[in-house]
């Protein structure tokens, strides 16, 4: 008797043990699912085998993961970053992800020339893989926006981007995505010029966190996706 | 009873996913040789080792990674690897390129690490150009030319966005007179950034505090520069890093440790093939001091009485972690939000003779007054003890 309770106990302590020992949620989520277009292989499947004749319109889905990224390091070049409290009092709403010139612009020159030669001046960028898992190719694939949220969930900032490339090539993206093909994107953006001050909250010890990126990838004719990261940080200055 | 319990916890731990692999081997080179295909071929091992070496996952530097490597999905092994292909920068600058074929033997794996170690650039750094072009500055910045007249552990290389890049590799930083391994206790880095700095109208002036033979490791908004280490028998070491961030659970702990290292300082656009840092680790774990501790000496007697309860000599004199506020030593490094554990690792002393700059933060500049300063025991020793011990150390 004594012995089943304690195997019974032991029984918990060791699926309690399991669940502790699962990897922790890395992961970032797809939150939007297109249901349609299970449901449209589904009847391609139906079609196929019993040779029906549903009439099927091919689609198209996004499935896309984080791969990589940090919030750039603006701590010598505070202009070339974005600053969310500067825009507030004009009204004016951040700079569209293809806008030609602004605030996005100079980071993109930072990555270029300018940053190499100072200390602590490192244009944000991620890198994103997408995969098109429907049956026709996507349009237009594109990154419709990058939210900022501080680790504790408060929403800081949409960061403008800046380009979006191919991560192995450095190919501009020009945003078609073949059926059952995938890419590694590299998107640059502007991260804020004061990190720090902005993703600190007290009794953090300062420091100690950075912010969480909502991606959100879309296509003319495809759901829009959101692709989550992990936190981000500020590029340190000395890495060793 | 008991033993149904014990069955039922190992049973626990089996079952969990994959436990870390143990050293069997009591030579960690040939551990490594044999664990290669696991740490080149499987993704489940990777992450296993990651967990198992950061004991204080709530750390960034911690979470930085249990969130990006090793992932089922998505994260850091999907980057795209880079070529080490890279030039030598002085005056005669050499074209270097590493294979990241596999290595069949402990020699060709060793002579890899050796490679990666004075050529793979670990971190790219703007001032590094500036300083590359100055010779005139190297010596008082502790910058040593090599036997080419190039400067040791400096590299150029083309970054994956195709810009043209200064690094620095292992070398610069624990290549001390060309042996690999040894600390380079005066390379000030800091200073260099300072005087950058005021060519290039930036306040640098807080990295001129650092000092010689050390590095602020960690963006953390205080200034702690730690000690550049010697990298003696790595494999007597249970943690490394004074704070002991990282266990050294196994080898591969110690090529995670390089592989996210490399991902880091090439801006997170790029990985390493995993050749690279296996081989790294591997070389790095072979390196052992050219001193040879007198244990016949009366002072070695006399050192294990009063300092071998942490300095233990089968640790290379060193040994666990003691809570930080427990010895006199600075504090910050234990307290960086970043990385800092609370505790300080009890540091080999192997190599210490050809030092003279002591401590985490490199700021006591004799043996003497390390004893003499707050160490434990150094104040109740006689002088006679106290003359012993030194003459011992000065073996080490
Ligand atoms: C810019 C100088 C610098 C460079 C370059 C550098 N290190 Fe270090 N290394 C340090 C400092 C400083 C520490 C101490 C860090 C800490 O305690 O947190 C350290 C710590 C270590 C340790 C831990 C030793 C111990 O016993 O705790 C190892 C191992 C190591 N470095 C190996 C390497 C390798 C291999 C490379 C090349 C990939 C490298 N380092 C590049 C400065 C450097
Ligand atoms: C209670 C444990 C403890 C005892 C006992 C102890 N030490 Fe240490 N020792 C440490 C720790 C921890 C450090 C590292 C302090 C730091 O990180 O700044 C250290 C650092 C040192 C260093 C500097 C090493 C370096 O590379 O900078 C020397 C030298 C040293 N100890 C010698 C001794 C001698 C000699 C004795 C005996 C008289 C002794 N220690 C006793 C814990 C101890």
């Amino acid at each position: 008797m004594k012995r089943a309770l304690l195997l019974a106990i032991s029984l918990v302590f060791i699926l309690a043990a399991c669940v502790e020992n699962e990897p922790k949620e890395t992961g970032w989520e797809i939150n939007q699912n297109n249901q349609n277009n299970q449901n449209n292989q589904n009847n391609q499947n139906n079609q196929n085998n019993n040779n029906n004749t549903v009439i099927v319109t091919p689609s198209t889905e996004l499935d896309g993961m984080f791969v990589s990224g940090h919030l750039g390091n603006y701590l010598d070049c505070p202009e070339k970053g974005y600053d969310p409290n500067a825009n507030v009092g004009a009204g004016s709403a951040p700079e569209p992800p293809e806008g030609e010139d602004g605030a996005g612009r100079l980071a993109g020159d930072c990555a270029e020339d300018g940053c190499t030669g100072i200390l602590n001046c490192e244009a944000a960028q991620l890198t994103i893989r997408i995969e098109n898992i429907g049956d026709i190719q996507a349009d237009a694939v594109e990154i419709r926006s990058l939210r900022l949220f501080r680790f504790d969930g408060e929403f800081v900032a949409e960061l403008p981007v800046v380009g979006v490339s191919n991560a192995e090539t450095n190919e501009l993206f020009e945003g078609d995505l073949p059926a059952s093909d995938g890419l590694m994107l590299r998107v640059d953006f502007q991260g804020l010029s004061n990190a720090y001050e902005l993703l600190t909250s007290e009794g953090d010890r300062g420091w100690g966190h950075g912010g969480v990126l909502e991606v959100e990838v879309g296509a003319e004719n495809a759901p829009a996706i959101t692709i989550e990261s992990p936190e981000l940080y500020v590029l340190d200055a000395v890495a060793t | 009873m008991r033993r149904l319990l014990t069955i039922l916890l190992t049973f626990s731990v089996i079952s969990c996913g994959e436990a870390p692999v143990e050293p069997t081997s009591t030579d960690t080179v040939q551990w490594m040789l044999e664990h290669a295909p696991d740490y080149l071929e499987s993704r489940e091992f990777r992450r296993a080792e990651l967990e198992a070496s950061l004991w204080k996952p709530e750390l960034p530097y911690a979470r930085k990674r249990l969130t990006a490597y090793g992932l089922e999905r998505g994260g850091w092994d999907l980057l795209p690897e880079f070529e080490v292909k890279v030039t030598t920068v002085g005056e005669n600058p050499t074209e270097i390129e590493l294979s990241s074929d596999v290595p069949q033997t402990r020699e060709e794996w060793l002579a890899l690490g050796e490679q990666v170690f004075w050529y793979a650039p670990m971190r790219r750094d703007g001032y590094l150009l500036w300083l590359s072009e100055r010779p005139e500055l190297w010596d008082e910045l502790g910058l040593q030319a090599d036997a080419d007249g190039n400067i040791r552990g400096v590299v150029r290389y083309t970054d994956p966005l195709g810009d043209q890049r200064t690094a620095i590799t292992c070398g610069a930083c624990h290549g001390d007179q060309g042996i690999a391994g040894a600390a380079n206790k005066n390379l000030d880095l800091g200073r260099a950034r300072a005087i950058f700095g005021e060519e290039n109208g930036l306040d640098n002036t807080l990295f001129g505090t650092w000092g010689p033979g050390t590095v602020d490791v960690t963006d953390d908004g205080v200034t702690d520069p730690l000690a550049i280490p010697n990298l003696w028998n790595l494999d007597t070491q249970t943690h490394i890093n004074h704070s002991a961030a990282i266990k050294l659970d196994s080898p591969a702990a110690l090529a995670i440790r390089f592989e996210t290292q490399y991902i880091e300082g090439q801006s997170l656009l790029r990985r390493p093939n995993r050749v690279i840092p296996w081989a790294l680790a591997m070389y790095v774990y072979s390196l052992k001091p050219g001193t040879r501790p007198d244990t016949s000496l009366p002072g070695h007697t006399t050192f294990e009485q009063k300092c071998g309860s942490c300095h233990q000599a089968d640790k290379a004199f060193g040994g666990g972690l003691i809570p930080a506020d427990s010895i006199n030593a600075d504090p910050l490094a234990s307290n960086s939000p970043l990385r800092g554990t609370g505790y300080y690792k009890v540091p080999t002393l192997l190599g210490i003779s050809n030092s003279d700059r002591f401590m985490n933060n490199a700021k006591v500049d004799s043996l003497e007054d390390v004893i003499d300063s707050g160490h434990p025991y150094g104040e109740t020793m006689s002088e006679n003890d106290k003359v012993e011990i030194l003459e011992f150390l000065n073996t080490l």
